[in-house]
């Protein structure tokens, strides 16, 4: 009984290799906990979000011509609050693509799930650590970003999308494709 | 002071024309959950890779992603199970052989002489 419920036939079967008698080893194998509905999930809408400080500066490569290999430099940090509280975020951004930025600017992120953990409708704080690409787009004192992971690149799912606004002094327009780097509190 | 009271206002226009240009924005470059999935998935099921497990563990330093290094012709390379559902991460140990073709969505593990195929099986949605 039980093996039928770590091995569905639909799911998985086995088979002995040669003349060797089949013995898994059952007890290594973690019963998914995805089963809502027959393995299907809610539409997820909730993830960690934040507010912060977001400082940026980048100029086009023509500009910069060989003195420095990055185009542009920026840094956000503030608190955020996740599932499991409050915790401080920091996040380095470089470029090496021309781009336009100037600003310093307040900021409100949010970060947005539907595919890495179908177990929880939050994302937990780790999720949102590492390394990732940012596209900025400023308009006058308003200052957006869309964030993703590198995996969704390679045609791999994002663990999750990340959006923020901002708001404050900064150049009338700008626009600049970020590596970044995220670091949190655990 | 009529100079401040215009430049207000022109601050005030920007910050409207440029929130909603960027809403606009964001709600474009926000990938549908069904077309994301889809195309992971179509993903997972041209991948083909043929190997010997050396490593697992789920980084939390990179978005707690599921993270499976096999040596295929004396390379390492990674392999990611990061919507995956079925549990097959799970079950993956270290020195089992992995098989898997081009085309499928099944995974043979080769454990100790046992050969077992694994279905993965991906998170749905549903509206």
């Amino acid at each position: 009984m039980n093996n039928q419920r770590l091995f569905n036939p639909s799911h998985a079967y086995y088979k002995p290799v040669g003349n060797q008698s089949c013995s898994l080893q059952l007890s290594s194998y973690d019963e998914p906990k995805v089963t809502q509905s027959g393995g299907a999930i809610q539409r997820e809408f909730v993830g960690t979000t934040g507010f912060g400080l977001s400082l940026e500066i980048a100029l086009p490569k023509f500009v910069v011509g060989k003195v420095t290999k990055y185009t542009g430099v920026g840094m956000d940090f503030g608190f955020f609050r996740d599932k499991n509280g409050f915790g401080l975020y920091a996040t380095t951004k470089s470029t090496q693509k021309s781009g336009v930025a100037l600003s310093a600017q307040i900021e409100a992120f949010t970060a947005l799930n539907y595919a890495s953990d179908p177990r929880t409708t939050n994302i937990d704080r780790t999720y949102i650590e590492g390394l990732d690409f940012e596209t900025g787009l400023g308009i006058g004192p308003i200052g957006g970003s869309y964030g993703t992971n590198r995996n969704a690149l390679n045609n791999r799912i994002s663990p999750y999308q990340m959006i923020s606004i901002s708001w404050g002094a900064g150049l009338d327009a700008g626009f600049v494709h970020w590596n970044t780097n995220t670091y949190v509190t655990h | 002071m009529n100079k401040m009271k215009i430049l207000l206002k022109i601050w005030v226009i920007t910050s409207i024309i440029g929130l909603f240009v960027i809403v606009f924005w964001l709600s474009q470059m926000i990938q549908s959950p069904e077309e994301a999935i889809g195309l992971a998935v179509d993903n997972y099921r041209v991948e083909e890779y043929k190997g010997v497990i050396t490593n697992k563990f789920i980084d939390k330093k990179e978005h707690n992603l599921k993270k499976v290094f096999i040596r295929e012709n004396n390379k390492q390379r990674l392999i990611l199970f990061d919507i995956e559902t079925s549990g097959v991460y799970s079950y993956f140990e270290i020195g089992d052989s992995l098989i898997k073709n081009r085309g499928s969505l099944q995974i043979r593990v080769i454990r100790n002489k046992i050969d077992t195929t694994l279905q993965m099986k991906f998170i749905q949605f549903h509206h």
